[in-house]
């Protein structure tokens, strides 16, 4: 069950952003702690450590996209000078991500019989040096992770259910 | 090209130290020098400057080297998002030798930390290979390539690389399309794999693929997008067309690879349903007319087998009608055929010629042919006319059709014998008038008849014919015993008339129906011919058939076999004619009536008698073959 939740919350809540060559001038807050970066560093960890670095990641995410979609909505000149386009999409990836986060965090916090002990120190640094970044580092950020995120949980359905296109 | 500079610098400072120690002494010429100094130094960096630049350029002709051109990074490009690589475009080399290095730094490490690019070779000319190790996802990489030669070195601009977003893969592999039928419509399936290096099996890449493909023949390709299987039914096609089919694929983020090889598939031409309505419609169509041209033969079957097989048109005397003779009115027939006074209307039965005739009843037919006089006579039997049964006894039903032919001189009616399943031997007696034809129509099996021509005709003459039916009883008996020996043999024909001819002449030794001798001609003839064979002492003339031994007859007296007897005299004489075809020759006979059976057929009765011997007799010349045609007996009855 806990697959079939997570690949169709995958599927449906993942934002398909576009394609861009960002300029990272500064780390996202998420790079804090290890996350596998590649194929066989993923097929390395086993499904509990990847669960969890999937839940880190969401969960470090939910304070920044907050505050984020604050200071977007409140922000009148951003509102004057940017396209509807841009609160469109911190609207939509907000209430979706959001959304989406407090779900797979409580389907999750389930199955790890809700341990995470680091989980509101990081939340709260996290969120602070969120603070600190530019609006389109912000997004940079938010979109890679969310990649990331997508890539893991593909990863874990295709290793607890292979039948479904992989 | 420092040289020069430093040489420009010391001139202009020297310049200035000069003009300081000028205006060192008082304050308004130090002013005035320091004003001085100033715009010599101007001057002086102007003229400093372009100096330099002259220098240069001298420089620049005599040599050609510089400092190489900035590079250009093209594209990095990670085929299955572990390994990627980068191409770059070098700039001028300036004529020196230029080597080109990749430096390269992740944002996860320290930001100062400058890599090299490890692997130069494996991607090409002017590439950067990085392999697993070397290869981190969700990272940006800043890459940046120098170029340096002995002059000096550029560098090009940076490239902000995240390996997760630069993903291209292979092309997919393994297409094969398969024609298939759904409802009579063919759809094609087209299957593919994913390119080998990718790692879809444990959902490291995901990939979306299109399929597209043209008609060999036409001018677009349809491309239709395929989502993340593996397979696509495609619909639109053309029957009787050949098609080429490629697929390409995308990671969710990063660029299509190139289209796949080729793959040909040829549709076959179809029968689409509105063609077999087609051609049901035609077959239906060809069975009605299949039906009405049936009808049609059947209704008109007659018309149409005269017209495809028209009979065989019977002979036709000009002038004898034969309706006319059907009829019995015998003046209007014979006036018809042109004959005036004839026959003689003292007594008719002087020219009647009667013979008897034995047909054989076998299922033959036979047609007889007078060949001797260049005669030729058919023997048609019609089985249409119903004969009434007025002169035969109680014989079979089976007439003869007797057709007589005319002849110049003589006539003399020819039997032939009616094809009758009963085989049983006819005797048919004939009746003659001189010059006249007789026609003898037959009849079918079941009745006996005679023609009414013929019945009337022997009715009118009943006095010379008063026996034909005797004989006919007789012949009838004989016939009887000659179908027991019947067989379809002419040649057992013969035999069997000549028992018959012998018996009747052991009764008669007068005369007596004899078969003929078959002429070559003639396969059979059953129309017998009695001979004058002598005169007897007795002044009689002896009648008897013609054997075999005809052939020994000189060719001379074939023609004249027969002689007209034309008339009797004092019933005893017989008058004969010469073989002249003349009538009232002046040959004659006499007769006796005595000798004459009574049993037997008027006109042998009549035909023997008591001839004198007379020269006149041997001037007829009367062989032993001859032949008496009693046409003039008819007085004397």
């Amino acid at each position: 069950s806990l697959s079939l939740s997570l690949s169709l919350s995958q599927e449906k809540y993942f934002l398909p952003v576009r394609n861009q060559i960002g300029r990272a001038t500064r780390k996202c807050h998420t790079s804090r702690f290890p996350t596998p970066n590649g194929k066989e560093n993923a097929q390395r960890t086993d499904r509990e450590e990847l669960t969890q670095v999937i839940l880190r990641i969401l969960v470090s995410w939910m304070d920044p996209l907050m505050q984020f979609h604050q200071s977007i909505a409140h922000n009148e000149e951003l509102s004057k000078f940017s396209s509807n386009r841009a609160l469109e999409l911190s609207d939509m990836s907000y209430n979706v991500f959001s959304v989406f986060q407090m779900q797979l965090v409580g389907i999750i916090s389930n199955s790890l019989n809700g341990v995470f002990p680091a989980e509101e120190s990081l939340s709260s640094s996290a969120s602070n040096e969120a603070r600190h970044m530019r609006d389109y580092e912000l997004l940079h950020c938010f979109r890679r992770d969310s990649d990331k995120v997508q890539n893991y949980l593909k990863i874990l359905k295709c290793r607890i259910v292979p039948e479904h296109g992989c | 090209m420092s040289f020069l500079f430093i040489g420009c610098w010391w001139f202009t400072k020297d310049s200035l130290v000069s003009f300081s120690k000028a205006f060192s002494s008082k304050p308004s010429v130090l002013e005035k020098s320091l004003k001085r100094a100033e715009r010599m130094k101007e001057a002086c960096g102007a003229k400093c400057v372009l100096f330099l630049l002259f220098v240069q350029t001298w420089l620049v002709e005599n040599t050609g080297h510089t400092s190489p051109g900035k590079p250009v990074l093209l594209r990095c490009r990670s085929p299955e998002k572990e390994t990627f690589a980068c191409w770059w475009q070098p700039g001028s080399d300036g004529g020196l030798s230029t080597n080109y290095s990749l430096y390269y730094t992740m944002e996860g490490s320290l930001e100062d930390a400058v890599h090299e690019c490890p692997d130069y070779k494996t991607a090409g000319l002017n590439s950067c290979y990085f392999n697993k190790t070397y290869t981190s996802l969700w990272i940006t990489y800043t890459i940046s390539v120098v170029a340096q030669n002995a002059l000096g070195s550029k560098s090009s601009d940076p490239m902000f690389v995240d390996v997760a977003y630069i993903v291209q893969p292979h092309k997919p592999e393994n297409i094969s399309a398969e024609l298939r039928t759904q409802d009579q419509k063919p759809y094609l399936m087209v299957k593919w794999e994913p390119p080998h290096k990718a790692d879809t099996k444990s959902g490291w890449i995901t990939l979306h693929y299109e399929i597209r493909l043209k008609a060999e023949k036409g001018a677009e390709w349809e491309s239709h997008y395929a989502g993340q299987q593996k397979q696509f039914n495609v619909f639109s096609l053309h029957p009787g067309e050949v098609y080429l089919v490629q697929v390409r694929c995308k990671p969710d983020h990063g660029f299509w690879s190139e289209w796949s090889a080729t793959t040909y598939i040829e549709i076959p031409d179809y029968f689409r349903p509105r063609d077999t309505s087609v051609w049901i419609l035609i077959a239906v169509l060809s069975v009605c007319i299949f039906l009405i041209l049936a009808w049609t033969v059947a209704i008109k079957c007659n018309s149409i087998k005269s017209y495809l097989l028209p009979p065989v048109p019977g002979p036709k005397i000009i002038g004898f009608d034969t309706q006319l003779l059907k009829s019995g009115k015998s003046e209007d027939l014979l006036n018809a055929l042109g004959c005036q006074g004839f026959p003689p209307t003292s007594d008719c039965e002087d020219l009647l010629v009667e013979f008897l005739e034995v047909d054989d009843g076998d299922e033959q037919k036979l047609v007889m042919n007078e060949g001797e006089d260049d005669l030729e006579g058919r023997v048609k039997s019609s089985g249409n006319e119903v004969d009434n049964d007025s002169g035969r006894g109680s014989c079979d039903s089976h007439t003869l059709l007797l057709e007589v032919s005319n002849s110049s001189t003589k006539t003399y009616a020819q039997v032939g014998s009616n094809s009758n399943n009963k085989g049983s031997v006819k005797l048919s007696r004939k009746c003659s008038t001189n010059g006249k034809l007789l026609r003898f129509e037959t009849a079918g099996e079941k009745t006996n008849t005679w023609p009414t021509a013929n019945s009337s005709f022997l009715l009118a003459r009943q006095s010379s014919c008063y026996n034909i039916s005797k004989i006919h009883r007789e012949a009838c008996s004989l016939g009887n015993k000659a179908d027991m020996h019947g067989n379809t043999s002419s040649a057992h024909k013969s035999k069997e008339y000549r028992e018959l001819h012998s018996t009747v002449s052991g009764d008669q030794k007068t005369w007596f129906a004899d078969e003929k001798h078959d002429t070559p001609l003639l396969p059979f003839k059953s129309a017998e011919y009695v001979e004058v064979q002598r005169l007897n002492q007795q002044s009689m003339l002896i009648l008897k058939p013609k054997t075999e031994g005809h052939k020994s007859v000189p060719p001379e007296f074939i023609g004249q076999e027969y002689t007209k007897v034309s008339g009797v005299v004092s019933d005893r004489v017989l008058l004969l004619l010469r073989d002249t075809g003349a009538q009232g020759s002046s040959d004659t006979q006499e007769g006796e009536n005595q000798a004459v059976h009574p049993s037997l057929q008027c006109q042998v009765g009549k035909m023997v008698g008591t001839i004198p011997a007379s020269p006149a007799l041997e001037g007829m010349q009367l062989a032993a073959s001859g032949y008496v045609d009693t046409a003039a007996l008819l007085q004397s009855f």
